[in-house]
């Protein structure tokens, strides 16, 4: 009440109460220093002189009291000139806000866990209805009822742009709105194409620049791609690459003392999916024969997984695999025989699972050519021994091989056993070349020619294999007797040709088998794609009682099986393989492994020896080597990722050959523009990979080819191997790079800021966040100065002074 | 003499009398003869000397595969053949410990019996080229070369005891007189050559002999084609010799002995005339319905020559899966030479496919177990002990899959 009068009085706008506080002060005065010096001098001379001039008249008491008046309102209008006024200082009390921030970019429509808490489980629920943004919704719609009774909320969405979407007014005490489904409703579908979680941070404190807020709350699945790169978050927050942006919004919400708070859509866990990730085919197959396809699915169903993979061939099932698979990808070799000659179009179909991911990566179309080609080989035999017999029963049920027996032990009128019988031994070297392969069997060498030695040698090196069965017969030793030079450069294996064999031992003691490392690498020794069923099967070689003796493999040659125990004066080496320029030559020294007919009767045989003819005749009837596989890292890129080119070498024995040469790959562009990149091999011994990077600029159709001949090859500068592979560059969202949410990164992020992180069953607690968001108002300071030498006390004072003074002096008749 | 049917039956748990008489001729050696016949042999693939080659477009030696395995594909890394089965193993089902055991013993027993010039014999057959052929065959089952292997050394005696025994005229004899002829013995001891032919490098002479012995079977194959006790080509001919000497005729294609084709057709054709609708086949032309045994070289002479699908050798096989399913181990066991028996029996149930072949098999071993001595050794109703254990041997040691004679 006095303050209001006082305020009055004094002509104030502002309100003098317990809220404000007042200090008097003086303005500037409107006169400078000297003339106010001036005024005051001169009013003091002039009442000095009306001083003694009423002193004349007036008695002593008369004239102080009119002296005291004049003085009083000297200092008064002094006082005025000196513009007294009022410092007001006022503090005024405003509601605090929280930013809620919902993600709206596409990842946001991936489907979150099935026990996620904020989601209630129908059958038959729309996938838009069971997405993370659904879960951001529905978490938005539970946070503002709490948030709003004690604070503004403002609904923000983000992606690469900051929208509000509602501006939720204070309720206080008043009972919930229908705000919640409100939210729900503004909340509909996420479009954005980008996500920039830090960006949005710095842009909503900007927005409420100048407000109180006292939280933001991030409810995203933590997957920025705003930068092409991926998660960008993930990799400021873990540390390992700062990223400024990131930095600067800690920063910021840092400044203004704010916490975020973050809510993750999502988990880390893959999402459930069961997916063909890429797949290898032939370009060519053979007709009647296993075509085989090297595929990697990628199973996020669940652990130990059991799937019936369909290939279909024209849109006809021809064959279905049962697969086991495990957890994550898993790398499977699938097979078919194609029936029909000509380009034919293949698909791997697997079973589609409620709630995947999504159902069109459960199959991969691809496209092979089948060709009708004939494997020819040639299988010359000293004596028809037990593993004769098996071996030529092996080749001859196989329906690509086309095998002529030539055995030297003959009757001269013996018709020579296999598909396309002969009359003689090939002489020319035109009769060898028809072979792609030819398997020497313990063969006597007199009955070999000059001619035909050349020929054969000729044939490996134009790319045909050779295969050496050591035997008891004749022995390697006699072969390199008679055929000295040339078979002992093709041999693999340093034989004693002085030692004798020694017909009188008896073998009595059994010796096991073993691969030696390259040999459990090798394709030829490769029965199963897994290497512990592959291992399995190899445990199940039987012992052996006889081999051939060497002295050791050649430093040229690979050893893949050795004799396994104490060293004896036979040597160590079972089996071993050598390039010889583009061909190849194979040596084993066990003439009974028929005895691996038991547990799995011809199974594991045939394929040994299938499986062998077939790597051995490989450069020659496919023109080129096809143990590598060449492929990237992915087949579709956004421009300025990075391509991954690798090349894996399967054999062994390639690799070898390869070691002193210098691998090129070459990208080709859409608009056949090449460009040529050195591979590099991986470090480590006895890797078999190389590696190329590629950083993909243009949008484009891409090919890669890696291929190879040999610097000391012969003059044909005919390829060891051909290979390309192609893959796409076009624009994509990043969105879906990587599906997974982030959880660790929000946490991280939340920490940095004194916020608190919520992500799956923590979920439940989220009310619990609008405790911990702080409610102070905010406390807005107000300061104003106001004169008050006009105000109506000054006037009043003023008037009343002059008046008495006035009316003094008419009484004593001054006037 | 005549051989009456083997089957045998069992009504109300009782056998009735009368039935499963089969083998219970008078003990006559000569019964022993008519039935011990038999043979080994690899699958040729297409050779011999007579033969024309085929046409450019077929495929010797590979008969198209079921519609069932072209679906069954299995694949490797790069580039995989294409084989015909699964990785199945009858022989991990069947080669229980039990039957490890039982063949354990019986191979030592037959190694231990093995006289000082490297033969064998037995009670009715003494130093004789046939057992001593059956016991080399039971050690290659278990996998051994001769000089190579737990049995090498045996083995290795034994072929030699065979070489050593072969006469200027081919005849493989190691006796001067044979009261039925020496033909069966002279055919399974020209059988073990032939599969040890390449692995006996100390033996230069052995395809010399193999080739008279081989002369001398086909210069006396009777008029109806088949082949007899006796070496001479008069008189008429039983389907067991017949088999015999085609099986070893058939290896000896295979490691290239030029042999007309035409004497193998009809020699195939003389046991295919034999044959009955119901399965079962005549021991001689005109003569009584022979054994289950005999059976079983009717249906192997199909096998032999790829005849899968005739009627048959269908009827043969649901035969002797018949017989065998109706008769009792004790009854199996009450047939004369029935150890003997199993190995045709056994070879032709193996090349039946596993439905036959494992109830068979699982039968076989529940009978031999009850049959085997405490020594590993194995009777036959005379007495004898060398051969039966050396045929239980070969028949018990099948799923090993070792001897070319046990082959799909």
């Amino acid at each position: 009440m006095t303050g209001s009068v006082l305020q009055r009085l004094l002509g104030l706008d502002a309100p003098l109460d317990a809220a404000s506080r007042a200090r008097p002060v003086l303005s500037d005065p409107w006169l400078p220093a000297w003339a106010l010096l001036a005024l005051v001098a001169l009013v003091f001379l002039y009442y000095r002189s009306v001083y003694r001039r009423d002193g004349r008249r007036l008695r002593g008491r008369q004239v102080r009291v009119l002296y005291a008046l004049r003085i009083v309102l000297a200092a008064g209008v002094l006082l005025l000139l000196l513009r007294p006024a009022f410092d007001i200082l006022r503090g005024e009390a405003r509601l605090p806000i929280v930013a809620l921030l919902v993600d709206e970019s596409l990842s946001m429509t991936l489907p979150v866990e099935h026990d996620n808490p904020l989601l209630e489980r129908r059958p038959d629920q729309p996938r838009a209805a069971r997405s993370r943004y659904a879960v951001a919704a529905e978490a938005a719609a539970r946070l503002q009822d709490p948030l709003t009774a004690t604070h503004r909320v403002k609904l923000f969405t983000f992606s690469d742009k900051l929208d509000l979407v509602r501006d939720i007014a204070y309720r206080g005490g008043e009972a919930p709105t229908t705000e919640a489904a409100a939210v729900r409703q503004a909340l509909k579908a996420p479009t954005g194409e980008h996500t920039d979680i830090a960006d949005a941070i710095v842009r909503t404190l900007d927005e409420l620049k100048g407000s109180k807020v006292s939280a933001i709350v991030l409810i995203s699945d933590g997957r920025a791609t705003d930068s092409g790169e991926g998660s960008h978050l993930h990799f400021a927050l873990g540390g390992e690459v700062p990223n400024e942006d990131v930095t600067r919004a800690i920063r910021a919400a840092r400044e203004r003392n704010v916490a975020v708070h973050t809510v993750t859509c999502g988990t880390e866990e893959p999402l459930r999916d069961l997916a063909i990730e890429h797949l290898i085919a032939p370009d060519e197959a053979s007709l009647n024969d296993v075509m085989a396809v090297r595929v990697a699915i990628l199973n996020h169903i669940r652990p130990n997984l059991s799937v019936g993979l369909k290939v279909l061939e024209e849109g006809q099932p021809v064959a279905t695999q049962e697969l086991q698979l495990a957890w994550g990808r898993n790398h499977r070799v699938v097979t078919a025989v194609p029936k029909v000659k000509g380009e034919r179009k293949f698909r791997l179909e697997l079973p589609e699972f409620p709630d995947e991911l999504t159902h069109e990566n459960n199959r991969k179309d691809f496209s092979v050519n089948v060709v009708e080609r004939e494997l020819r080989v040639l299988f010359v035999a000293g004596a028809p021994s037990i593993e004769y017999h098996f071996i030529m029963q092996s080749l001859s049920r196989d329906p690509i091989i086309n095998v002529s027996g030539w055995l030297q032990s003959a009757d001269i009128n013996y018709v020579q056993p296999g598909d396309t019988p002969i009359e003689r031994l090939p002489r020319t070297l035109r009769d060898w070349e028809e072979y792609h392969v030819a398997i020497l069997y313990d063969v006597d060498p007199n009955q070999l020619s000059n001619e035909q030695e050349t020929a054969l040698e000729a044939l490996v090196r134009g790319g045909g294999g050779l295969l050496f069965v050591a035997g008891r017969t004749y022995g390697m030793d006699k072969l390199l007797q008679v055929r000295g030079a040339r078979m002992k450069a093709l041999l693999p294996v340093e034989i004693d040709r002085d030692r004798r064999s020694d017909h009188e031992q008896v073998f009595e003691a059994a010796f096991r088998a073993e691969r030696t490392e390259a040999g459990r690498r090798h394709p030829i020794f490769r029965f199963e794609m897994d290497d512990k069923a592959n291992d399995e099967v190899w445990a199940t070689l039987p012992t052996f009682y006889w081999h051939h003796p060497v002295v050791s493999a050649k430093s040229t040659a690979v050893s893949l099986l050795e004799r396994v125990g104490p060293a004896t004066d036979r040597g160590k080496v079972l089996m071993a393989l050598q390039r010889y320029e583009k061909g190849v030559v194979f040596y084993t020294g066990l003439q009974t492994l028929w005895r691996w007919r038991y547990p799995y009767e011809n199974y594991d045989y045939d394929r040994f020896w299938r499986q062998l003819v077939r790597y051995l005749s490989e450069a020659k009837l496919l023109g080129a080597q096809k143990q590598v596989a060449l492929y990237t890292d992915k087949t579709t890129y956004s421009p300025g990722e990075s391509v991954q080119i690798s090349l894996t070498v399967l054999d062994p024995a390639l690799l070898n050959q390869l070691r002193q040469e210098s691998l090129l790959a070459t990208v080709i562009e859409e608009s056949g523009a090449e460009l040529r990149l050195p591979m590099r091999p991986l470090t480590g011994e006895g890797v078999s990979e190389y590696r190329a990077d590629y950083r993909a600029r243009r949008v484009g159709h891409y090919r890669v080819n890696v291929q190879h001949a040999l610097a000391r090859g012969s003059s044909d500068r005919r390829p060891l191997f051909n290979e390309s592979r192609p893959f796409d560059v076009e624009l994509q969202s990043l969105e879906f790079v990587n599906a997974t949410a982030d959880p660790q990164a929000m946490a991280k992020l939340a920490a940095a800021t004194g916020g608190k992180a919520f992500a799956r069953q923590g979920l439940r607690d989220l009310a619990s966040l609008a405790r911990d968001v702080p409610n102070e108002p905010q406390f807005v300071a107000h300061q104003t100065v106001e004169d008050f030498w006009d105000s109506p006390l000054f006037l009043v004072a003023f008037l009343a002074i002059i008046s008495t003074e006035w009316v003094l002096r008419k009484r004593w008749e001054l006037l | 003499m005549r051989v009456r049917s083997a089957e045998c039956g069992v009504r109300n748990g009782r056998r009735r009398r009368g039935e499963c008489s089969a083998f219970r001729t008078p003990h006559s050696a000569l019964l022993l003869w008519l039935l011990l016949a038999g043979g080994t042999g690899f699958q040729p693939v297409a050779g011999g000397a007579e033969e024309k080659p085929p046409a450019p477009d077929a495929k010797p030696g590979k008969p198209e595969a079921s519609l069932e395995d072209r679906k069954t594909v299995v694949g490797t890394l790069i580039y995989p053949p294409r084989t015909q089965t699964r990785r199945e193993s009858s022989a991990t089902k069947l080669l229980t410990p039990e039957v490890r055991e039982m063949v354990r013993k019986a191979l030592e027993f037959v190694r231990r019996s093995q006289a000082a010039d490297g033969g064998w014999g037995d009670k009715d057959f003494p130093q004789e080229v046939g057992v001593t052929a059956l016991a080399c065959l039971a050690l290659m089952g278990d996998g051994s070369l001769p000089r190579v292997g737990p049995s090498g050394r045996q083995l290795a005696k034994g072929v030699e005891f065979l070489l050593d025994h072969v006469k200027d005229d081919g005849q493989i004899v190691a006796r001067d007189t044979y009261k039925y002829g020496p033909m069966y013995g002279h055919v399974w001891s020209t059988l073990v050559l032939l599969q040890v032919y390449g692995n006996v490098p100390w033996r230069k002479d052995l395809r010399d002999k193999l080739a008279r012995a081989i002369q001398i079977v086909l210069r006396f194959q009777k008029s109806d084609g088949g082949w007899r006790y006796k070496m001479m080509k008069e008189g008429e001919s039983d389907v067991l010799v017949t088999l015999n000497v085609l099986y070893a005729l058939r290896v000896g294609i295979a490691a290239g002995f030029a042999i007309p084709r035409e004497v193998l057709d009809r020699g195939y054709r003389f046991i295919e005339g034999n044959g009955l609708p119901d399965g079962r086949f005549l021991y001689k032309a005109g003569g009584m319905p022979g054994s289950v045994a005999i059976s079983g070289v009717g249906a192997l002479a199909f096998h032999l020559q790829g005849k899968f699908d005739h009627p048959l050798l269908v009827a043969a096989t649901k035969y002797i899966d018949f017989t065998h399913k109706r008769c009792s181990e004790e009854d199996l066991l009450e047939v004369p030479y029935f150890i003997y028996g199993t190995w045709y029996t056994s070879q032709a149930m193996y090349r039946a496919g596993d439905d036959y072949w494992h109830p068979y098999y699982r039968k076989i071993v529940a009978t031999l177990k009850k049959a085997q001595q405490e020594d590993g050794q194995f009777f036959d109703h005379r007495g004898n002990g060398v051969y039966p254990t050396a045929v239980a041997a070969i028949v018990l040691q099948a799923p090993l899959g070792y001897m070319p004679l046990y082959q799909r």
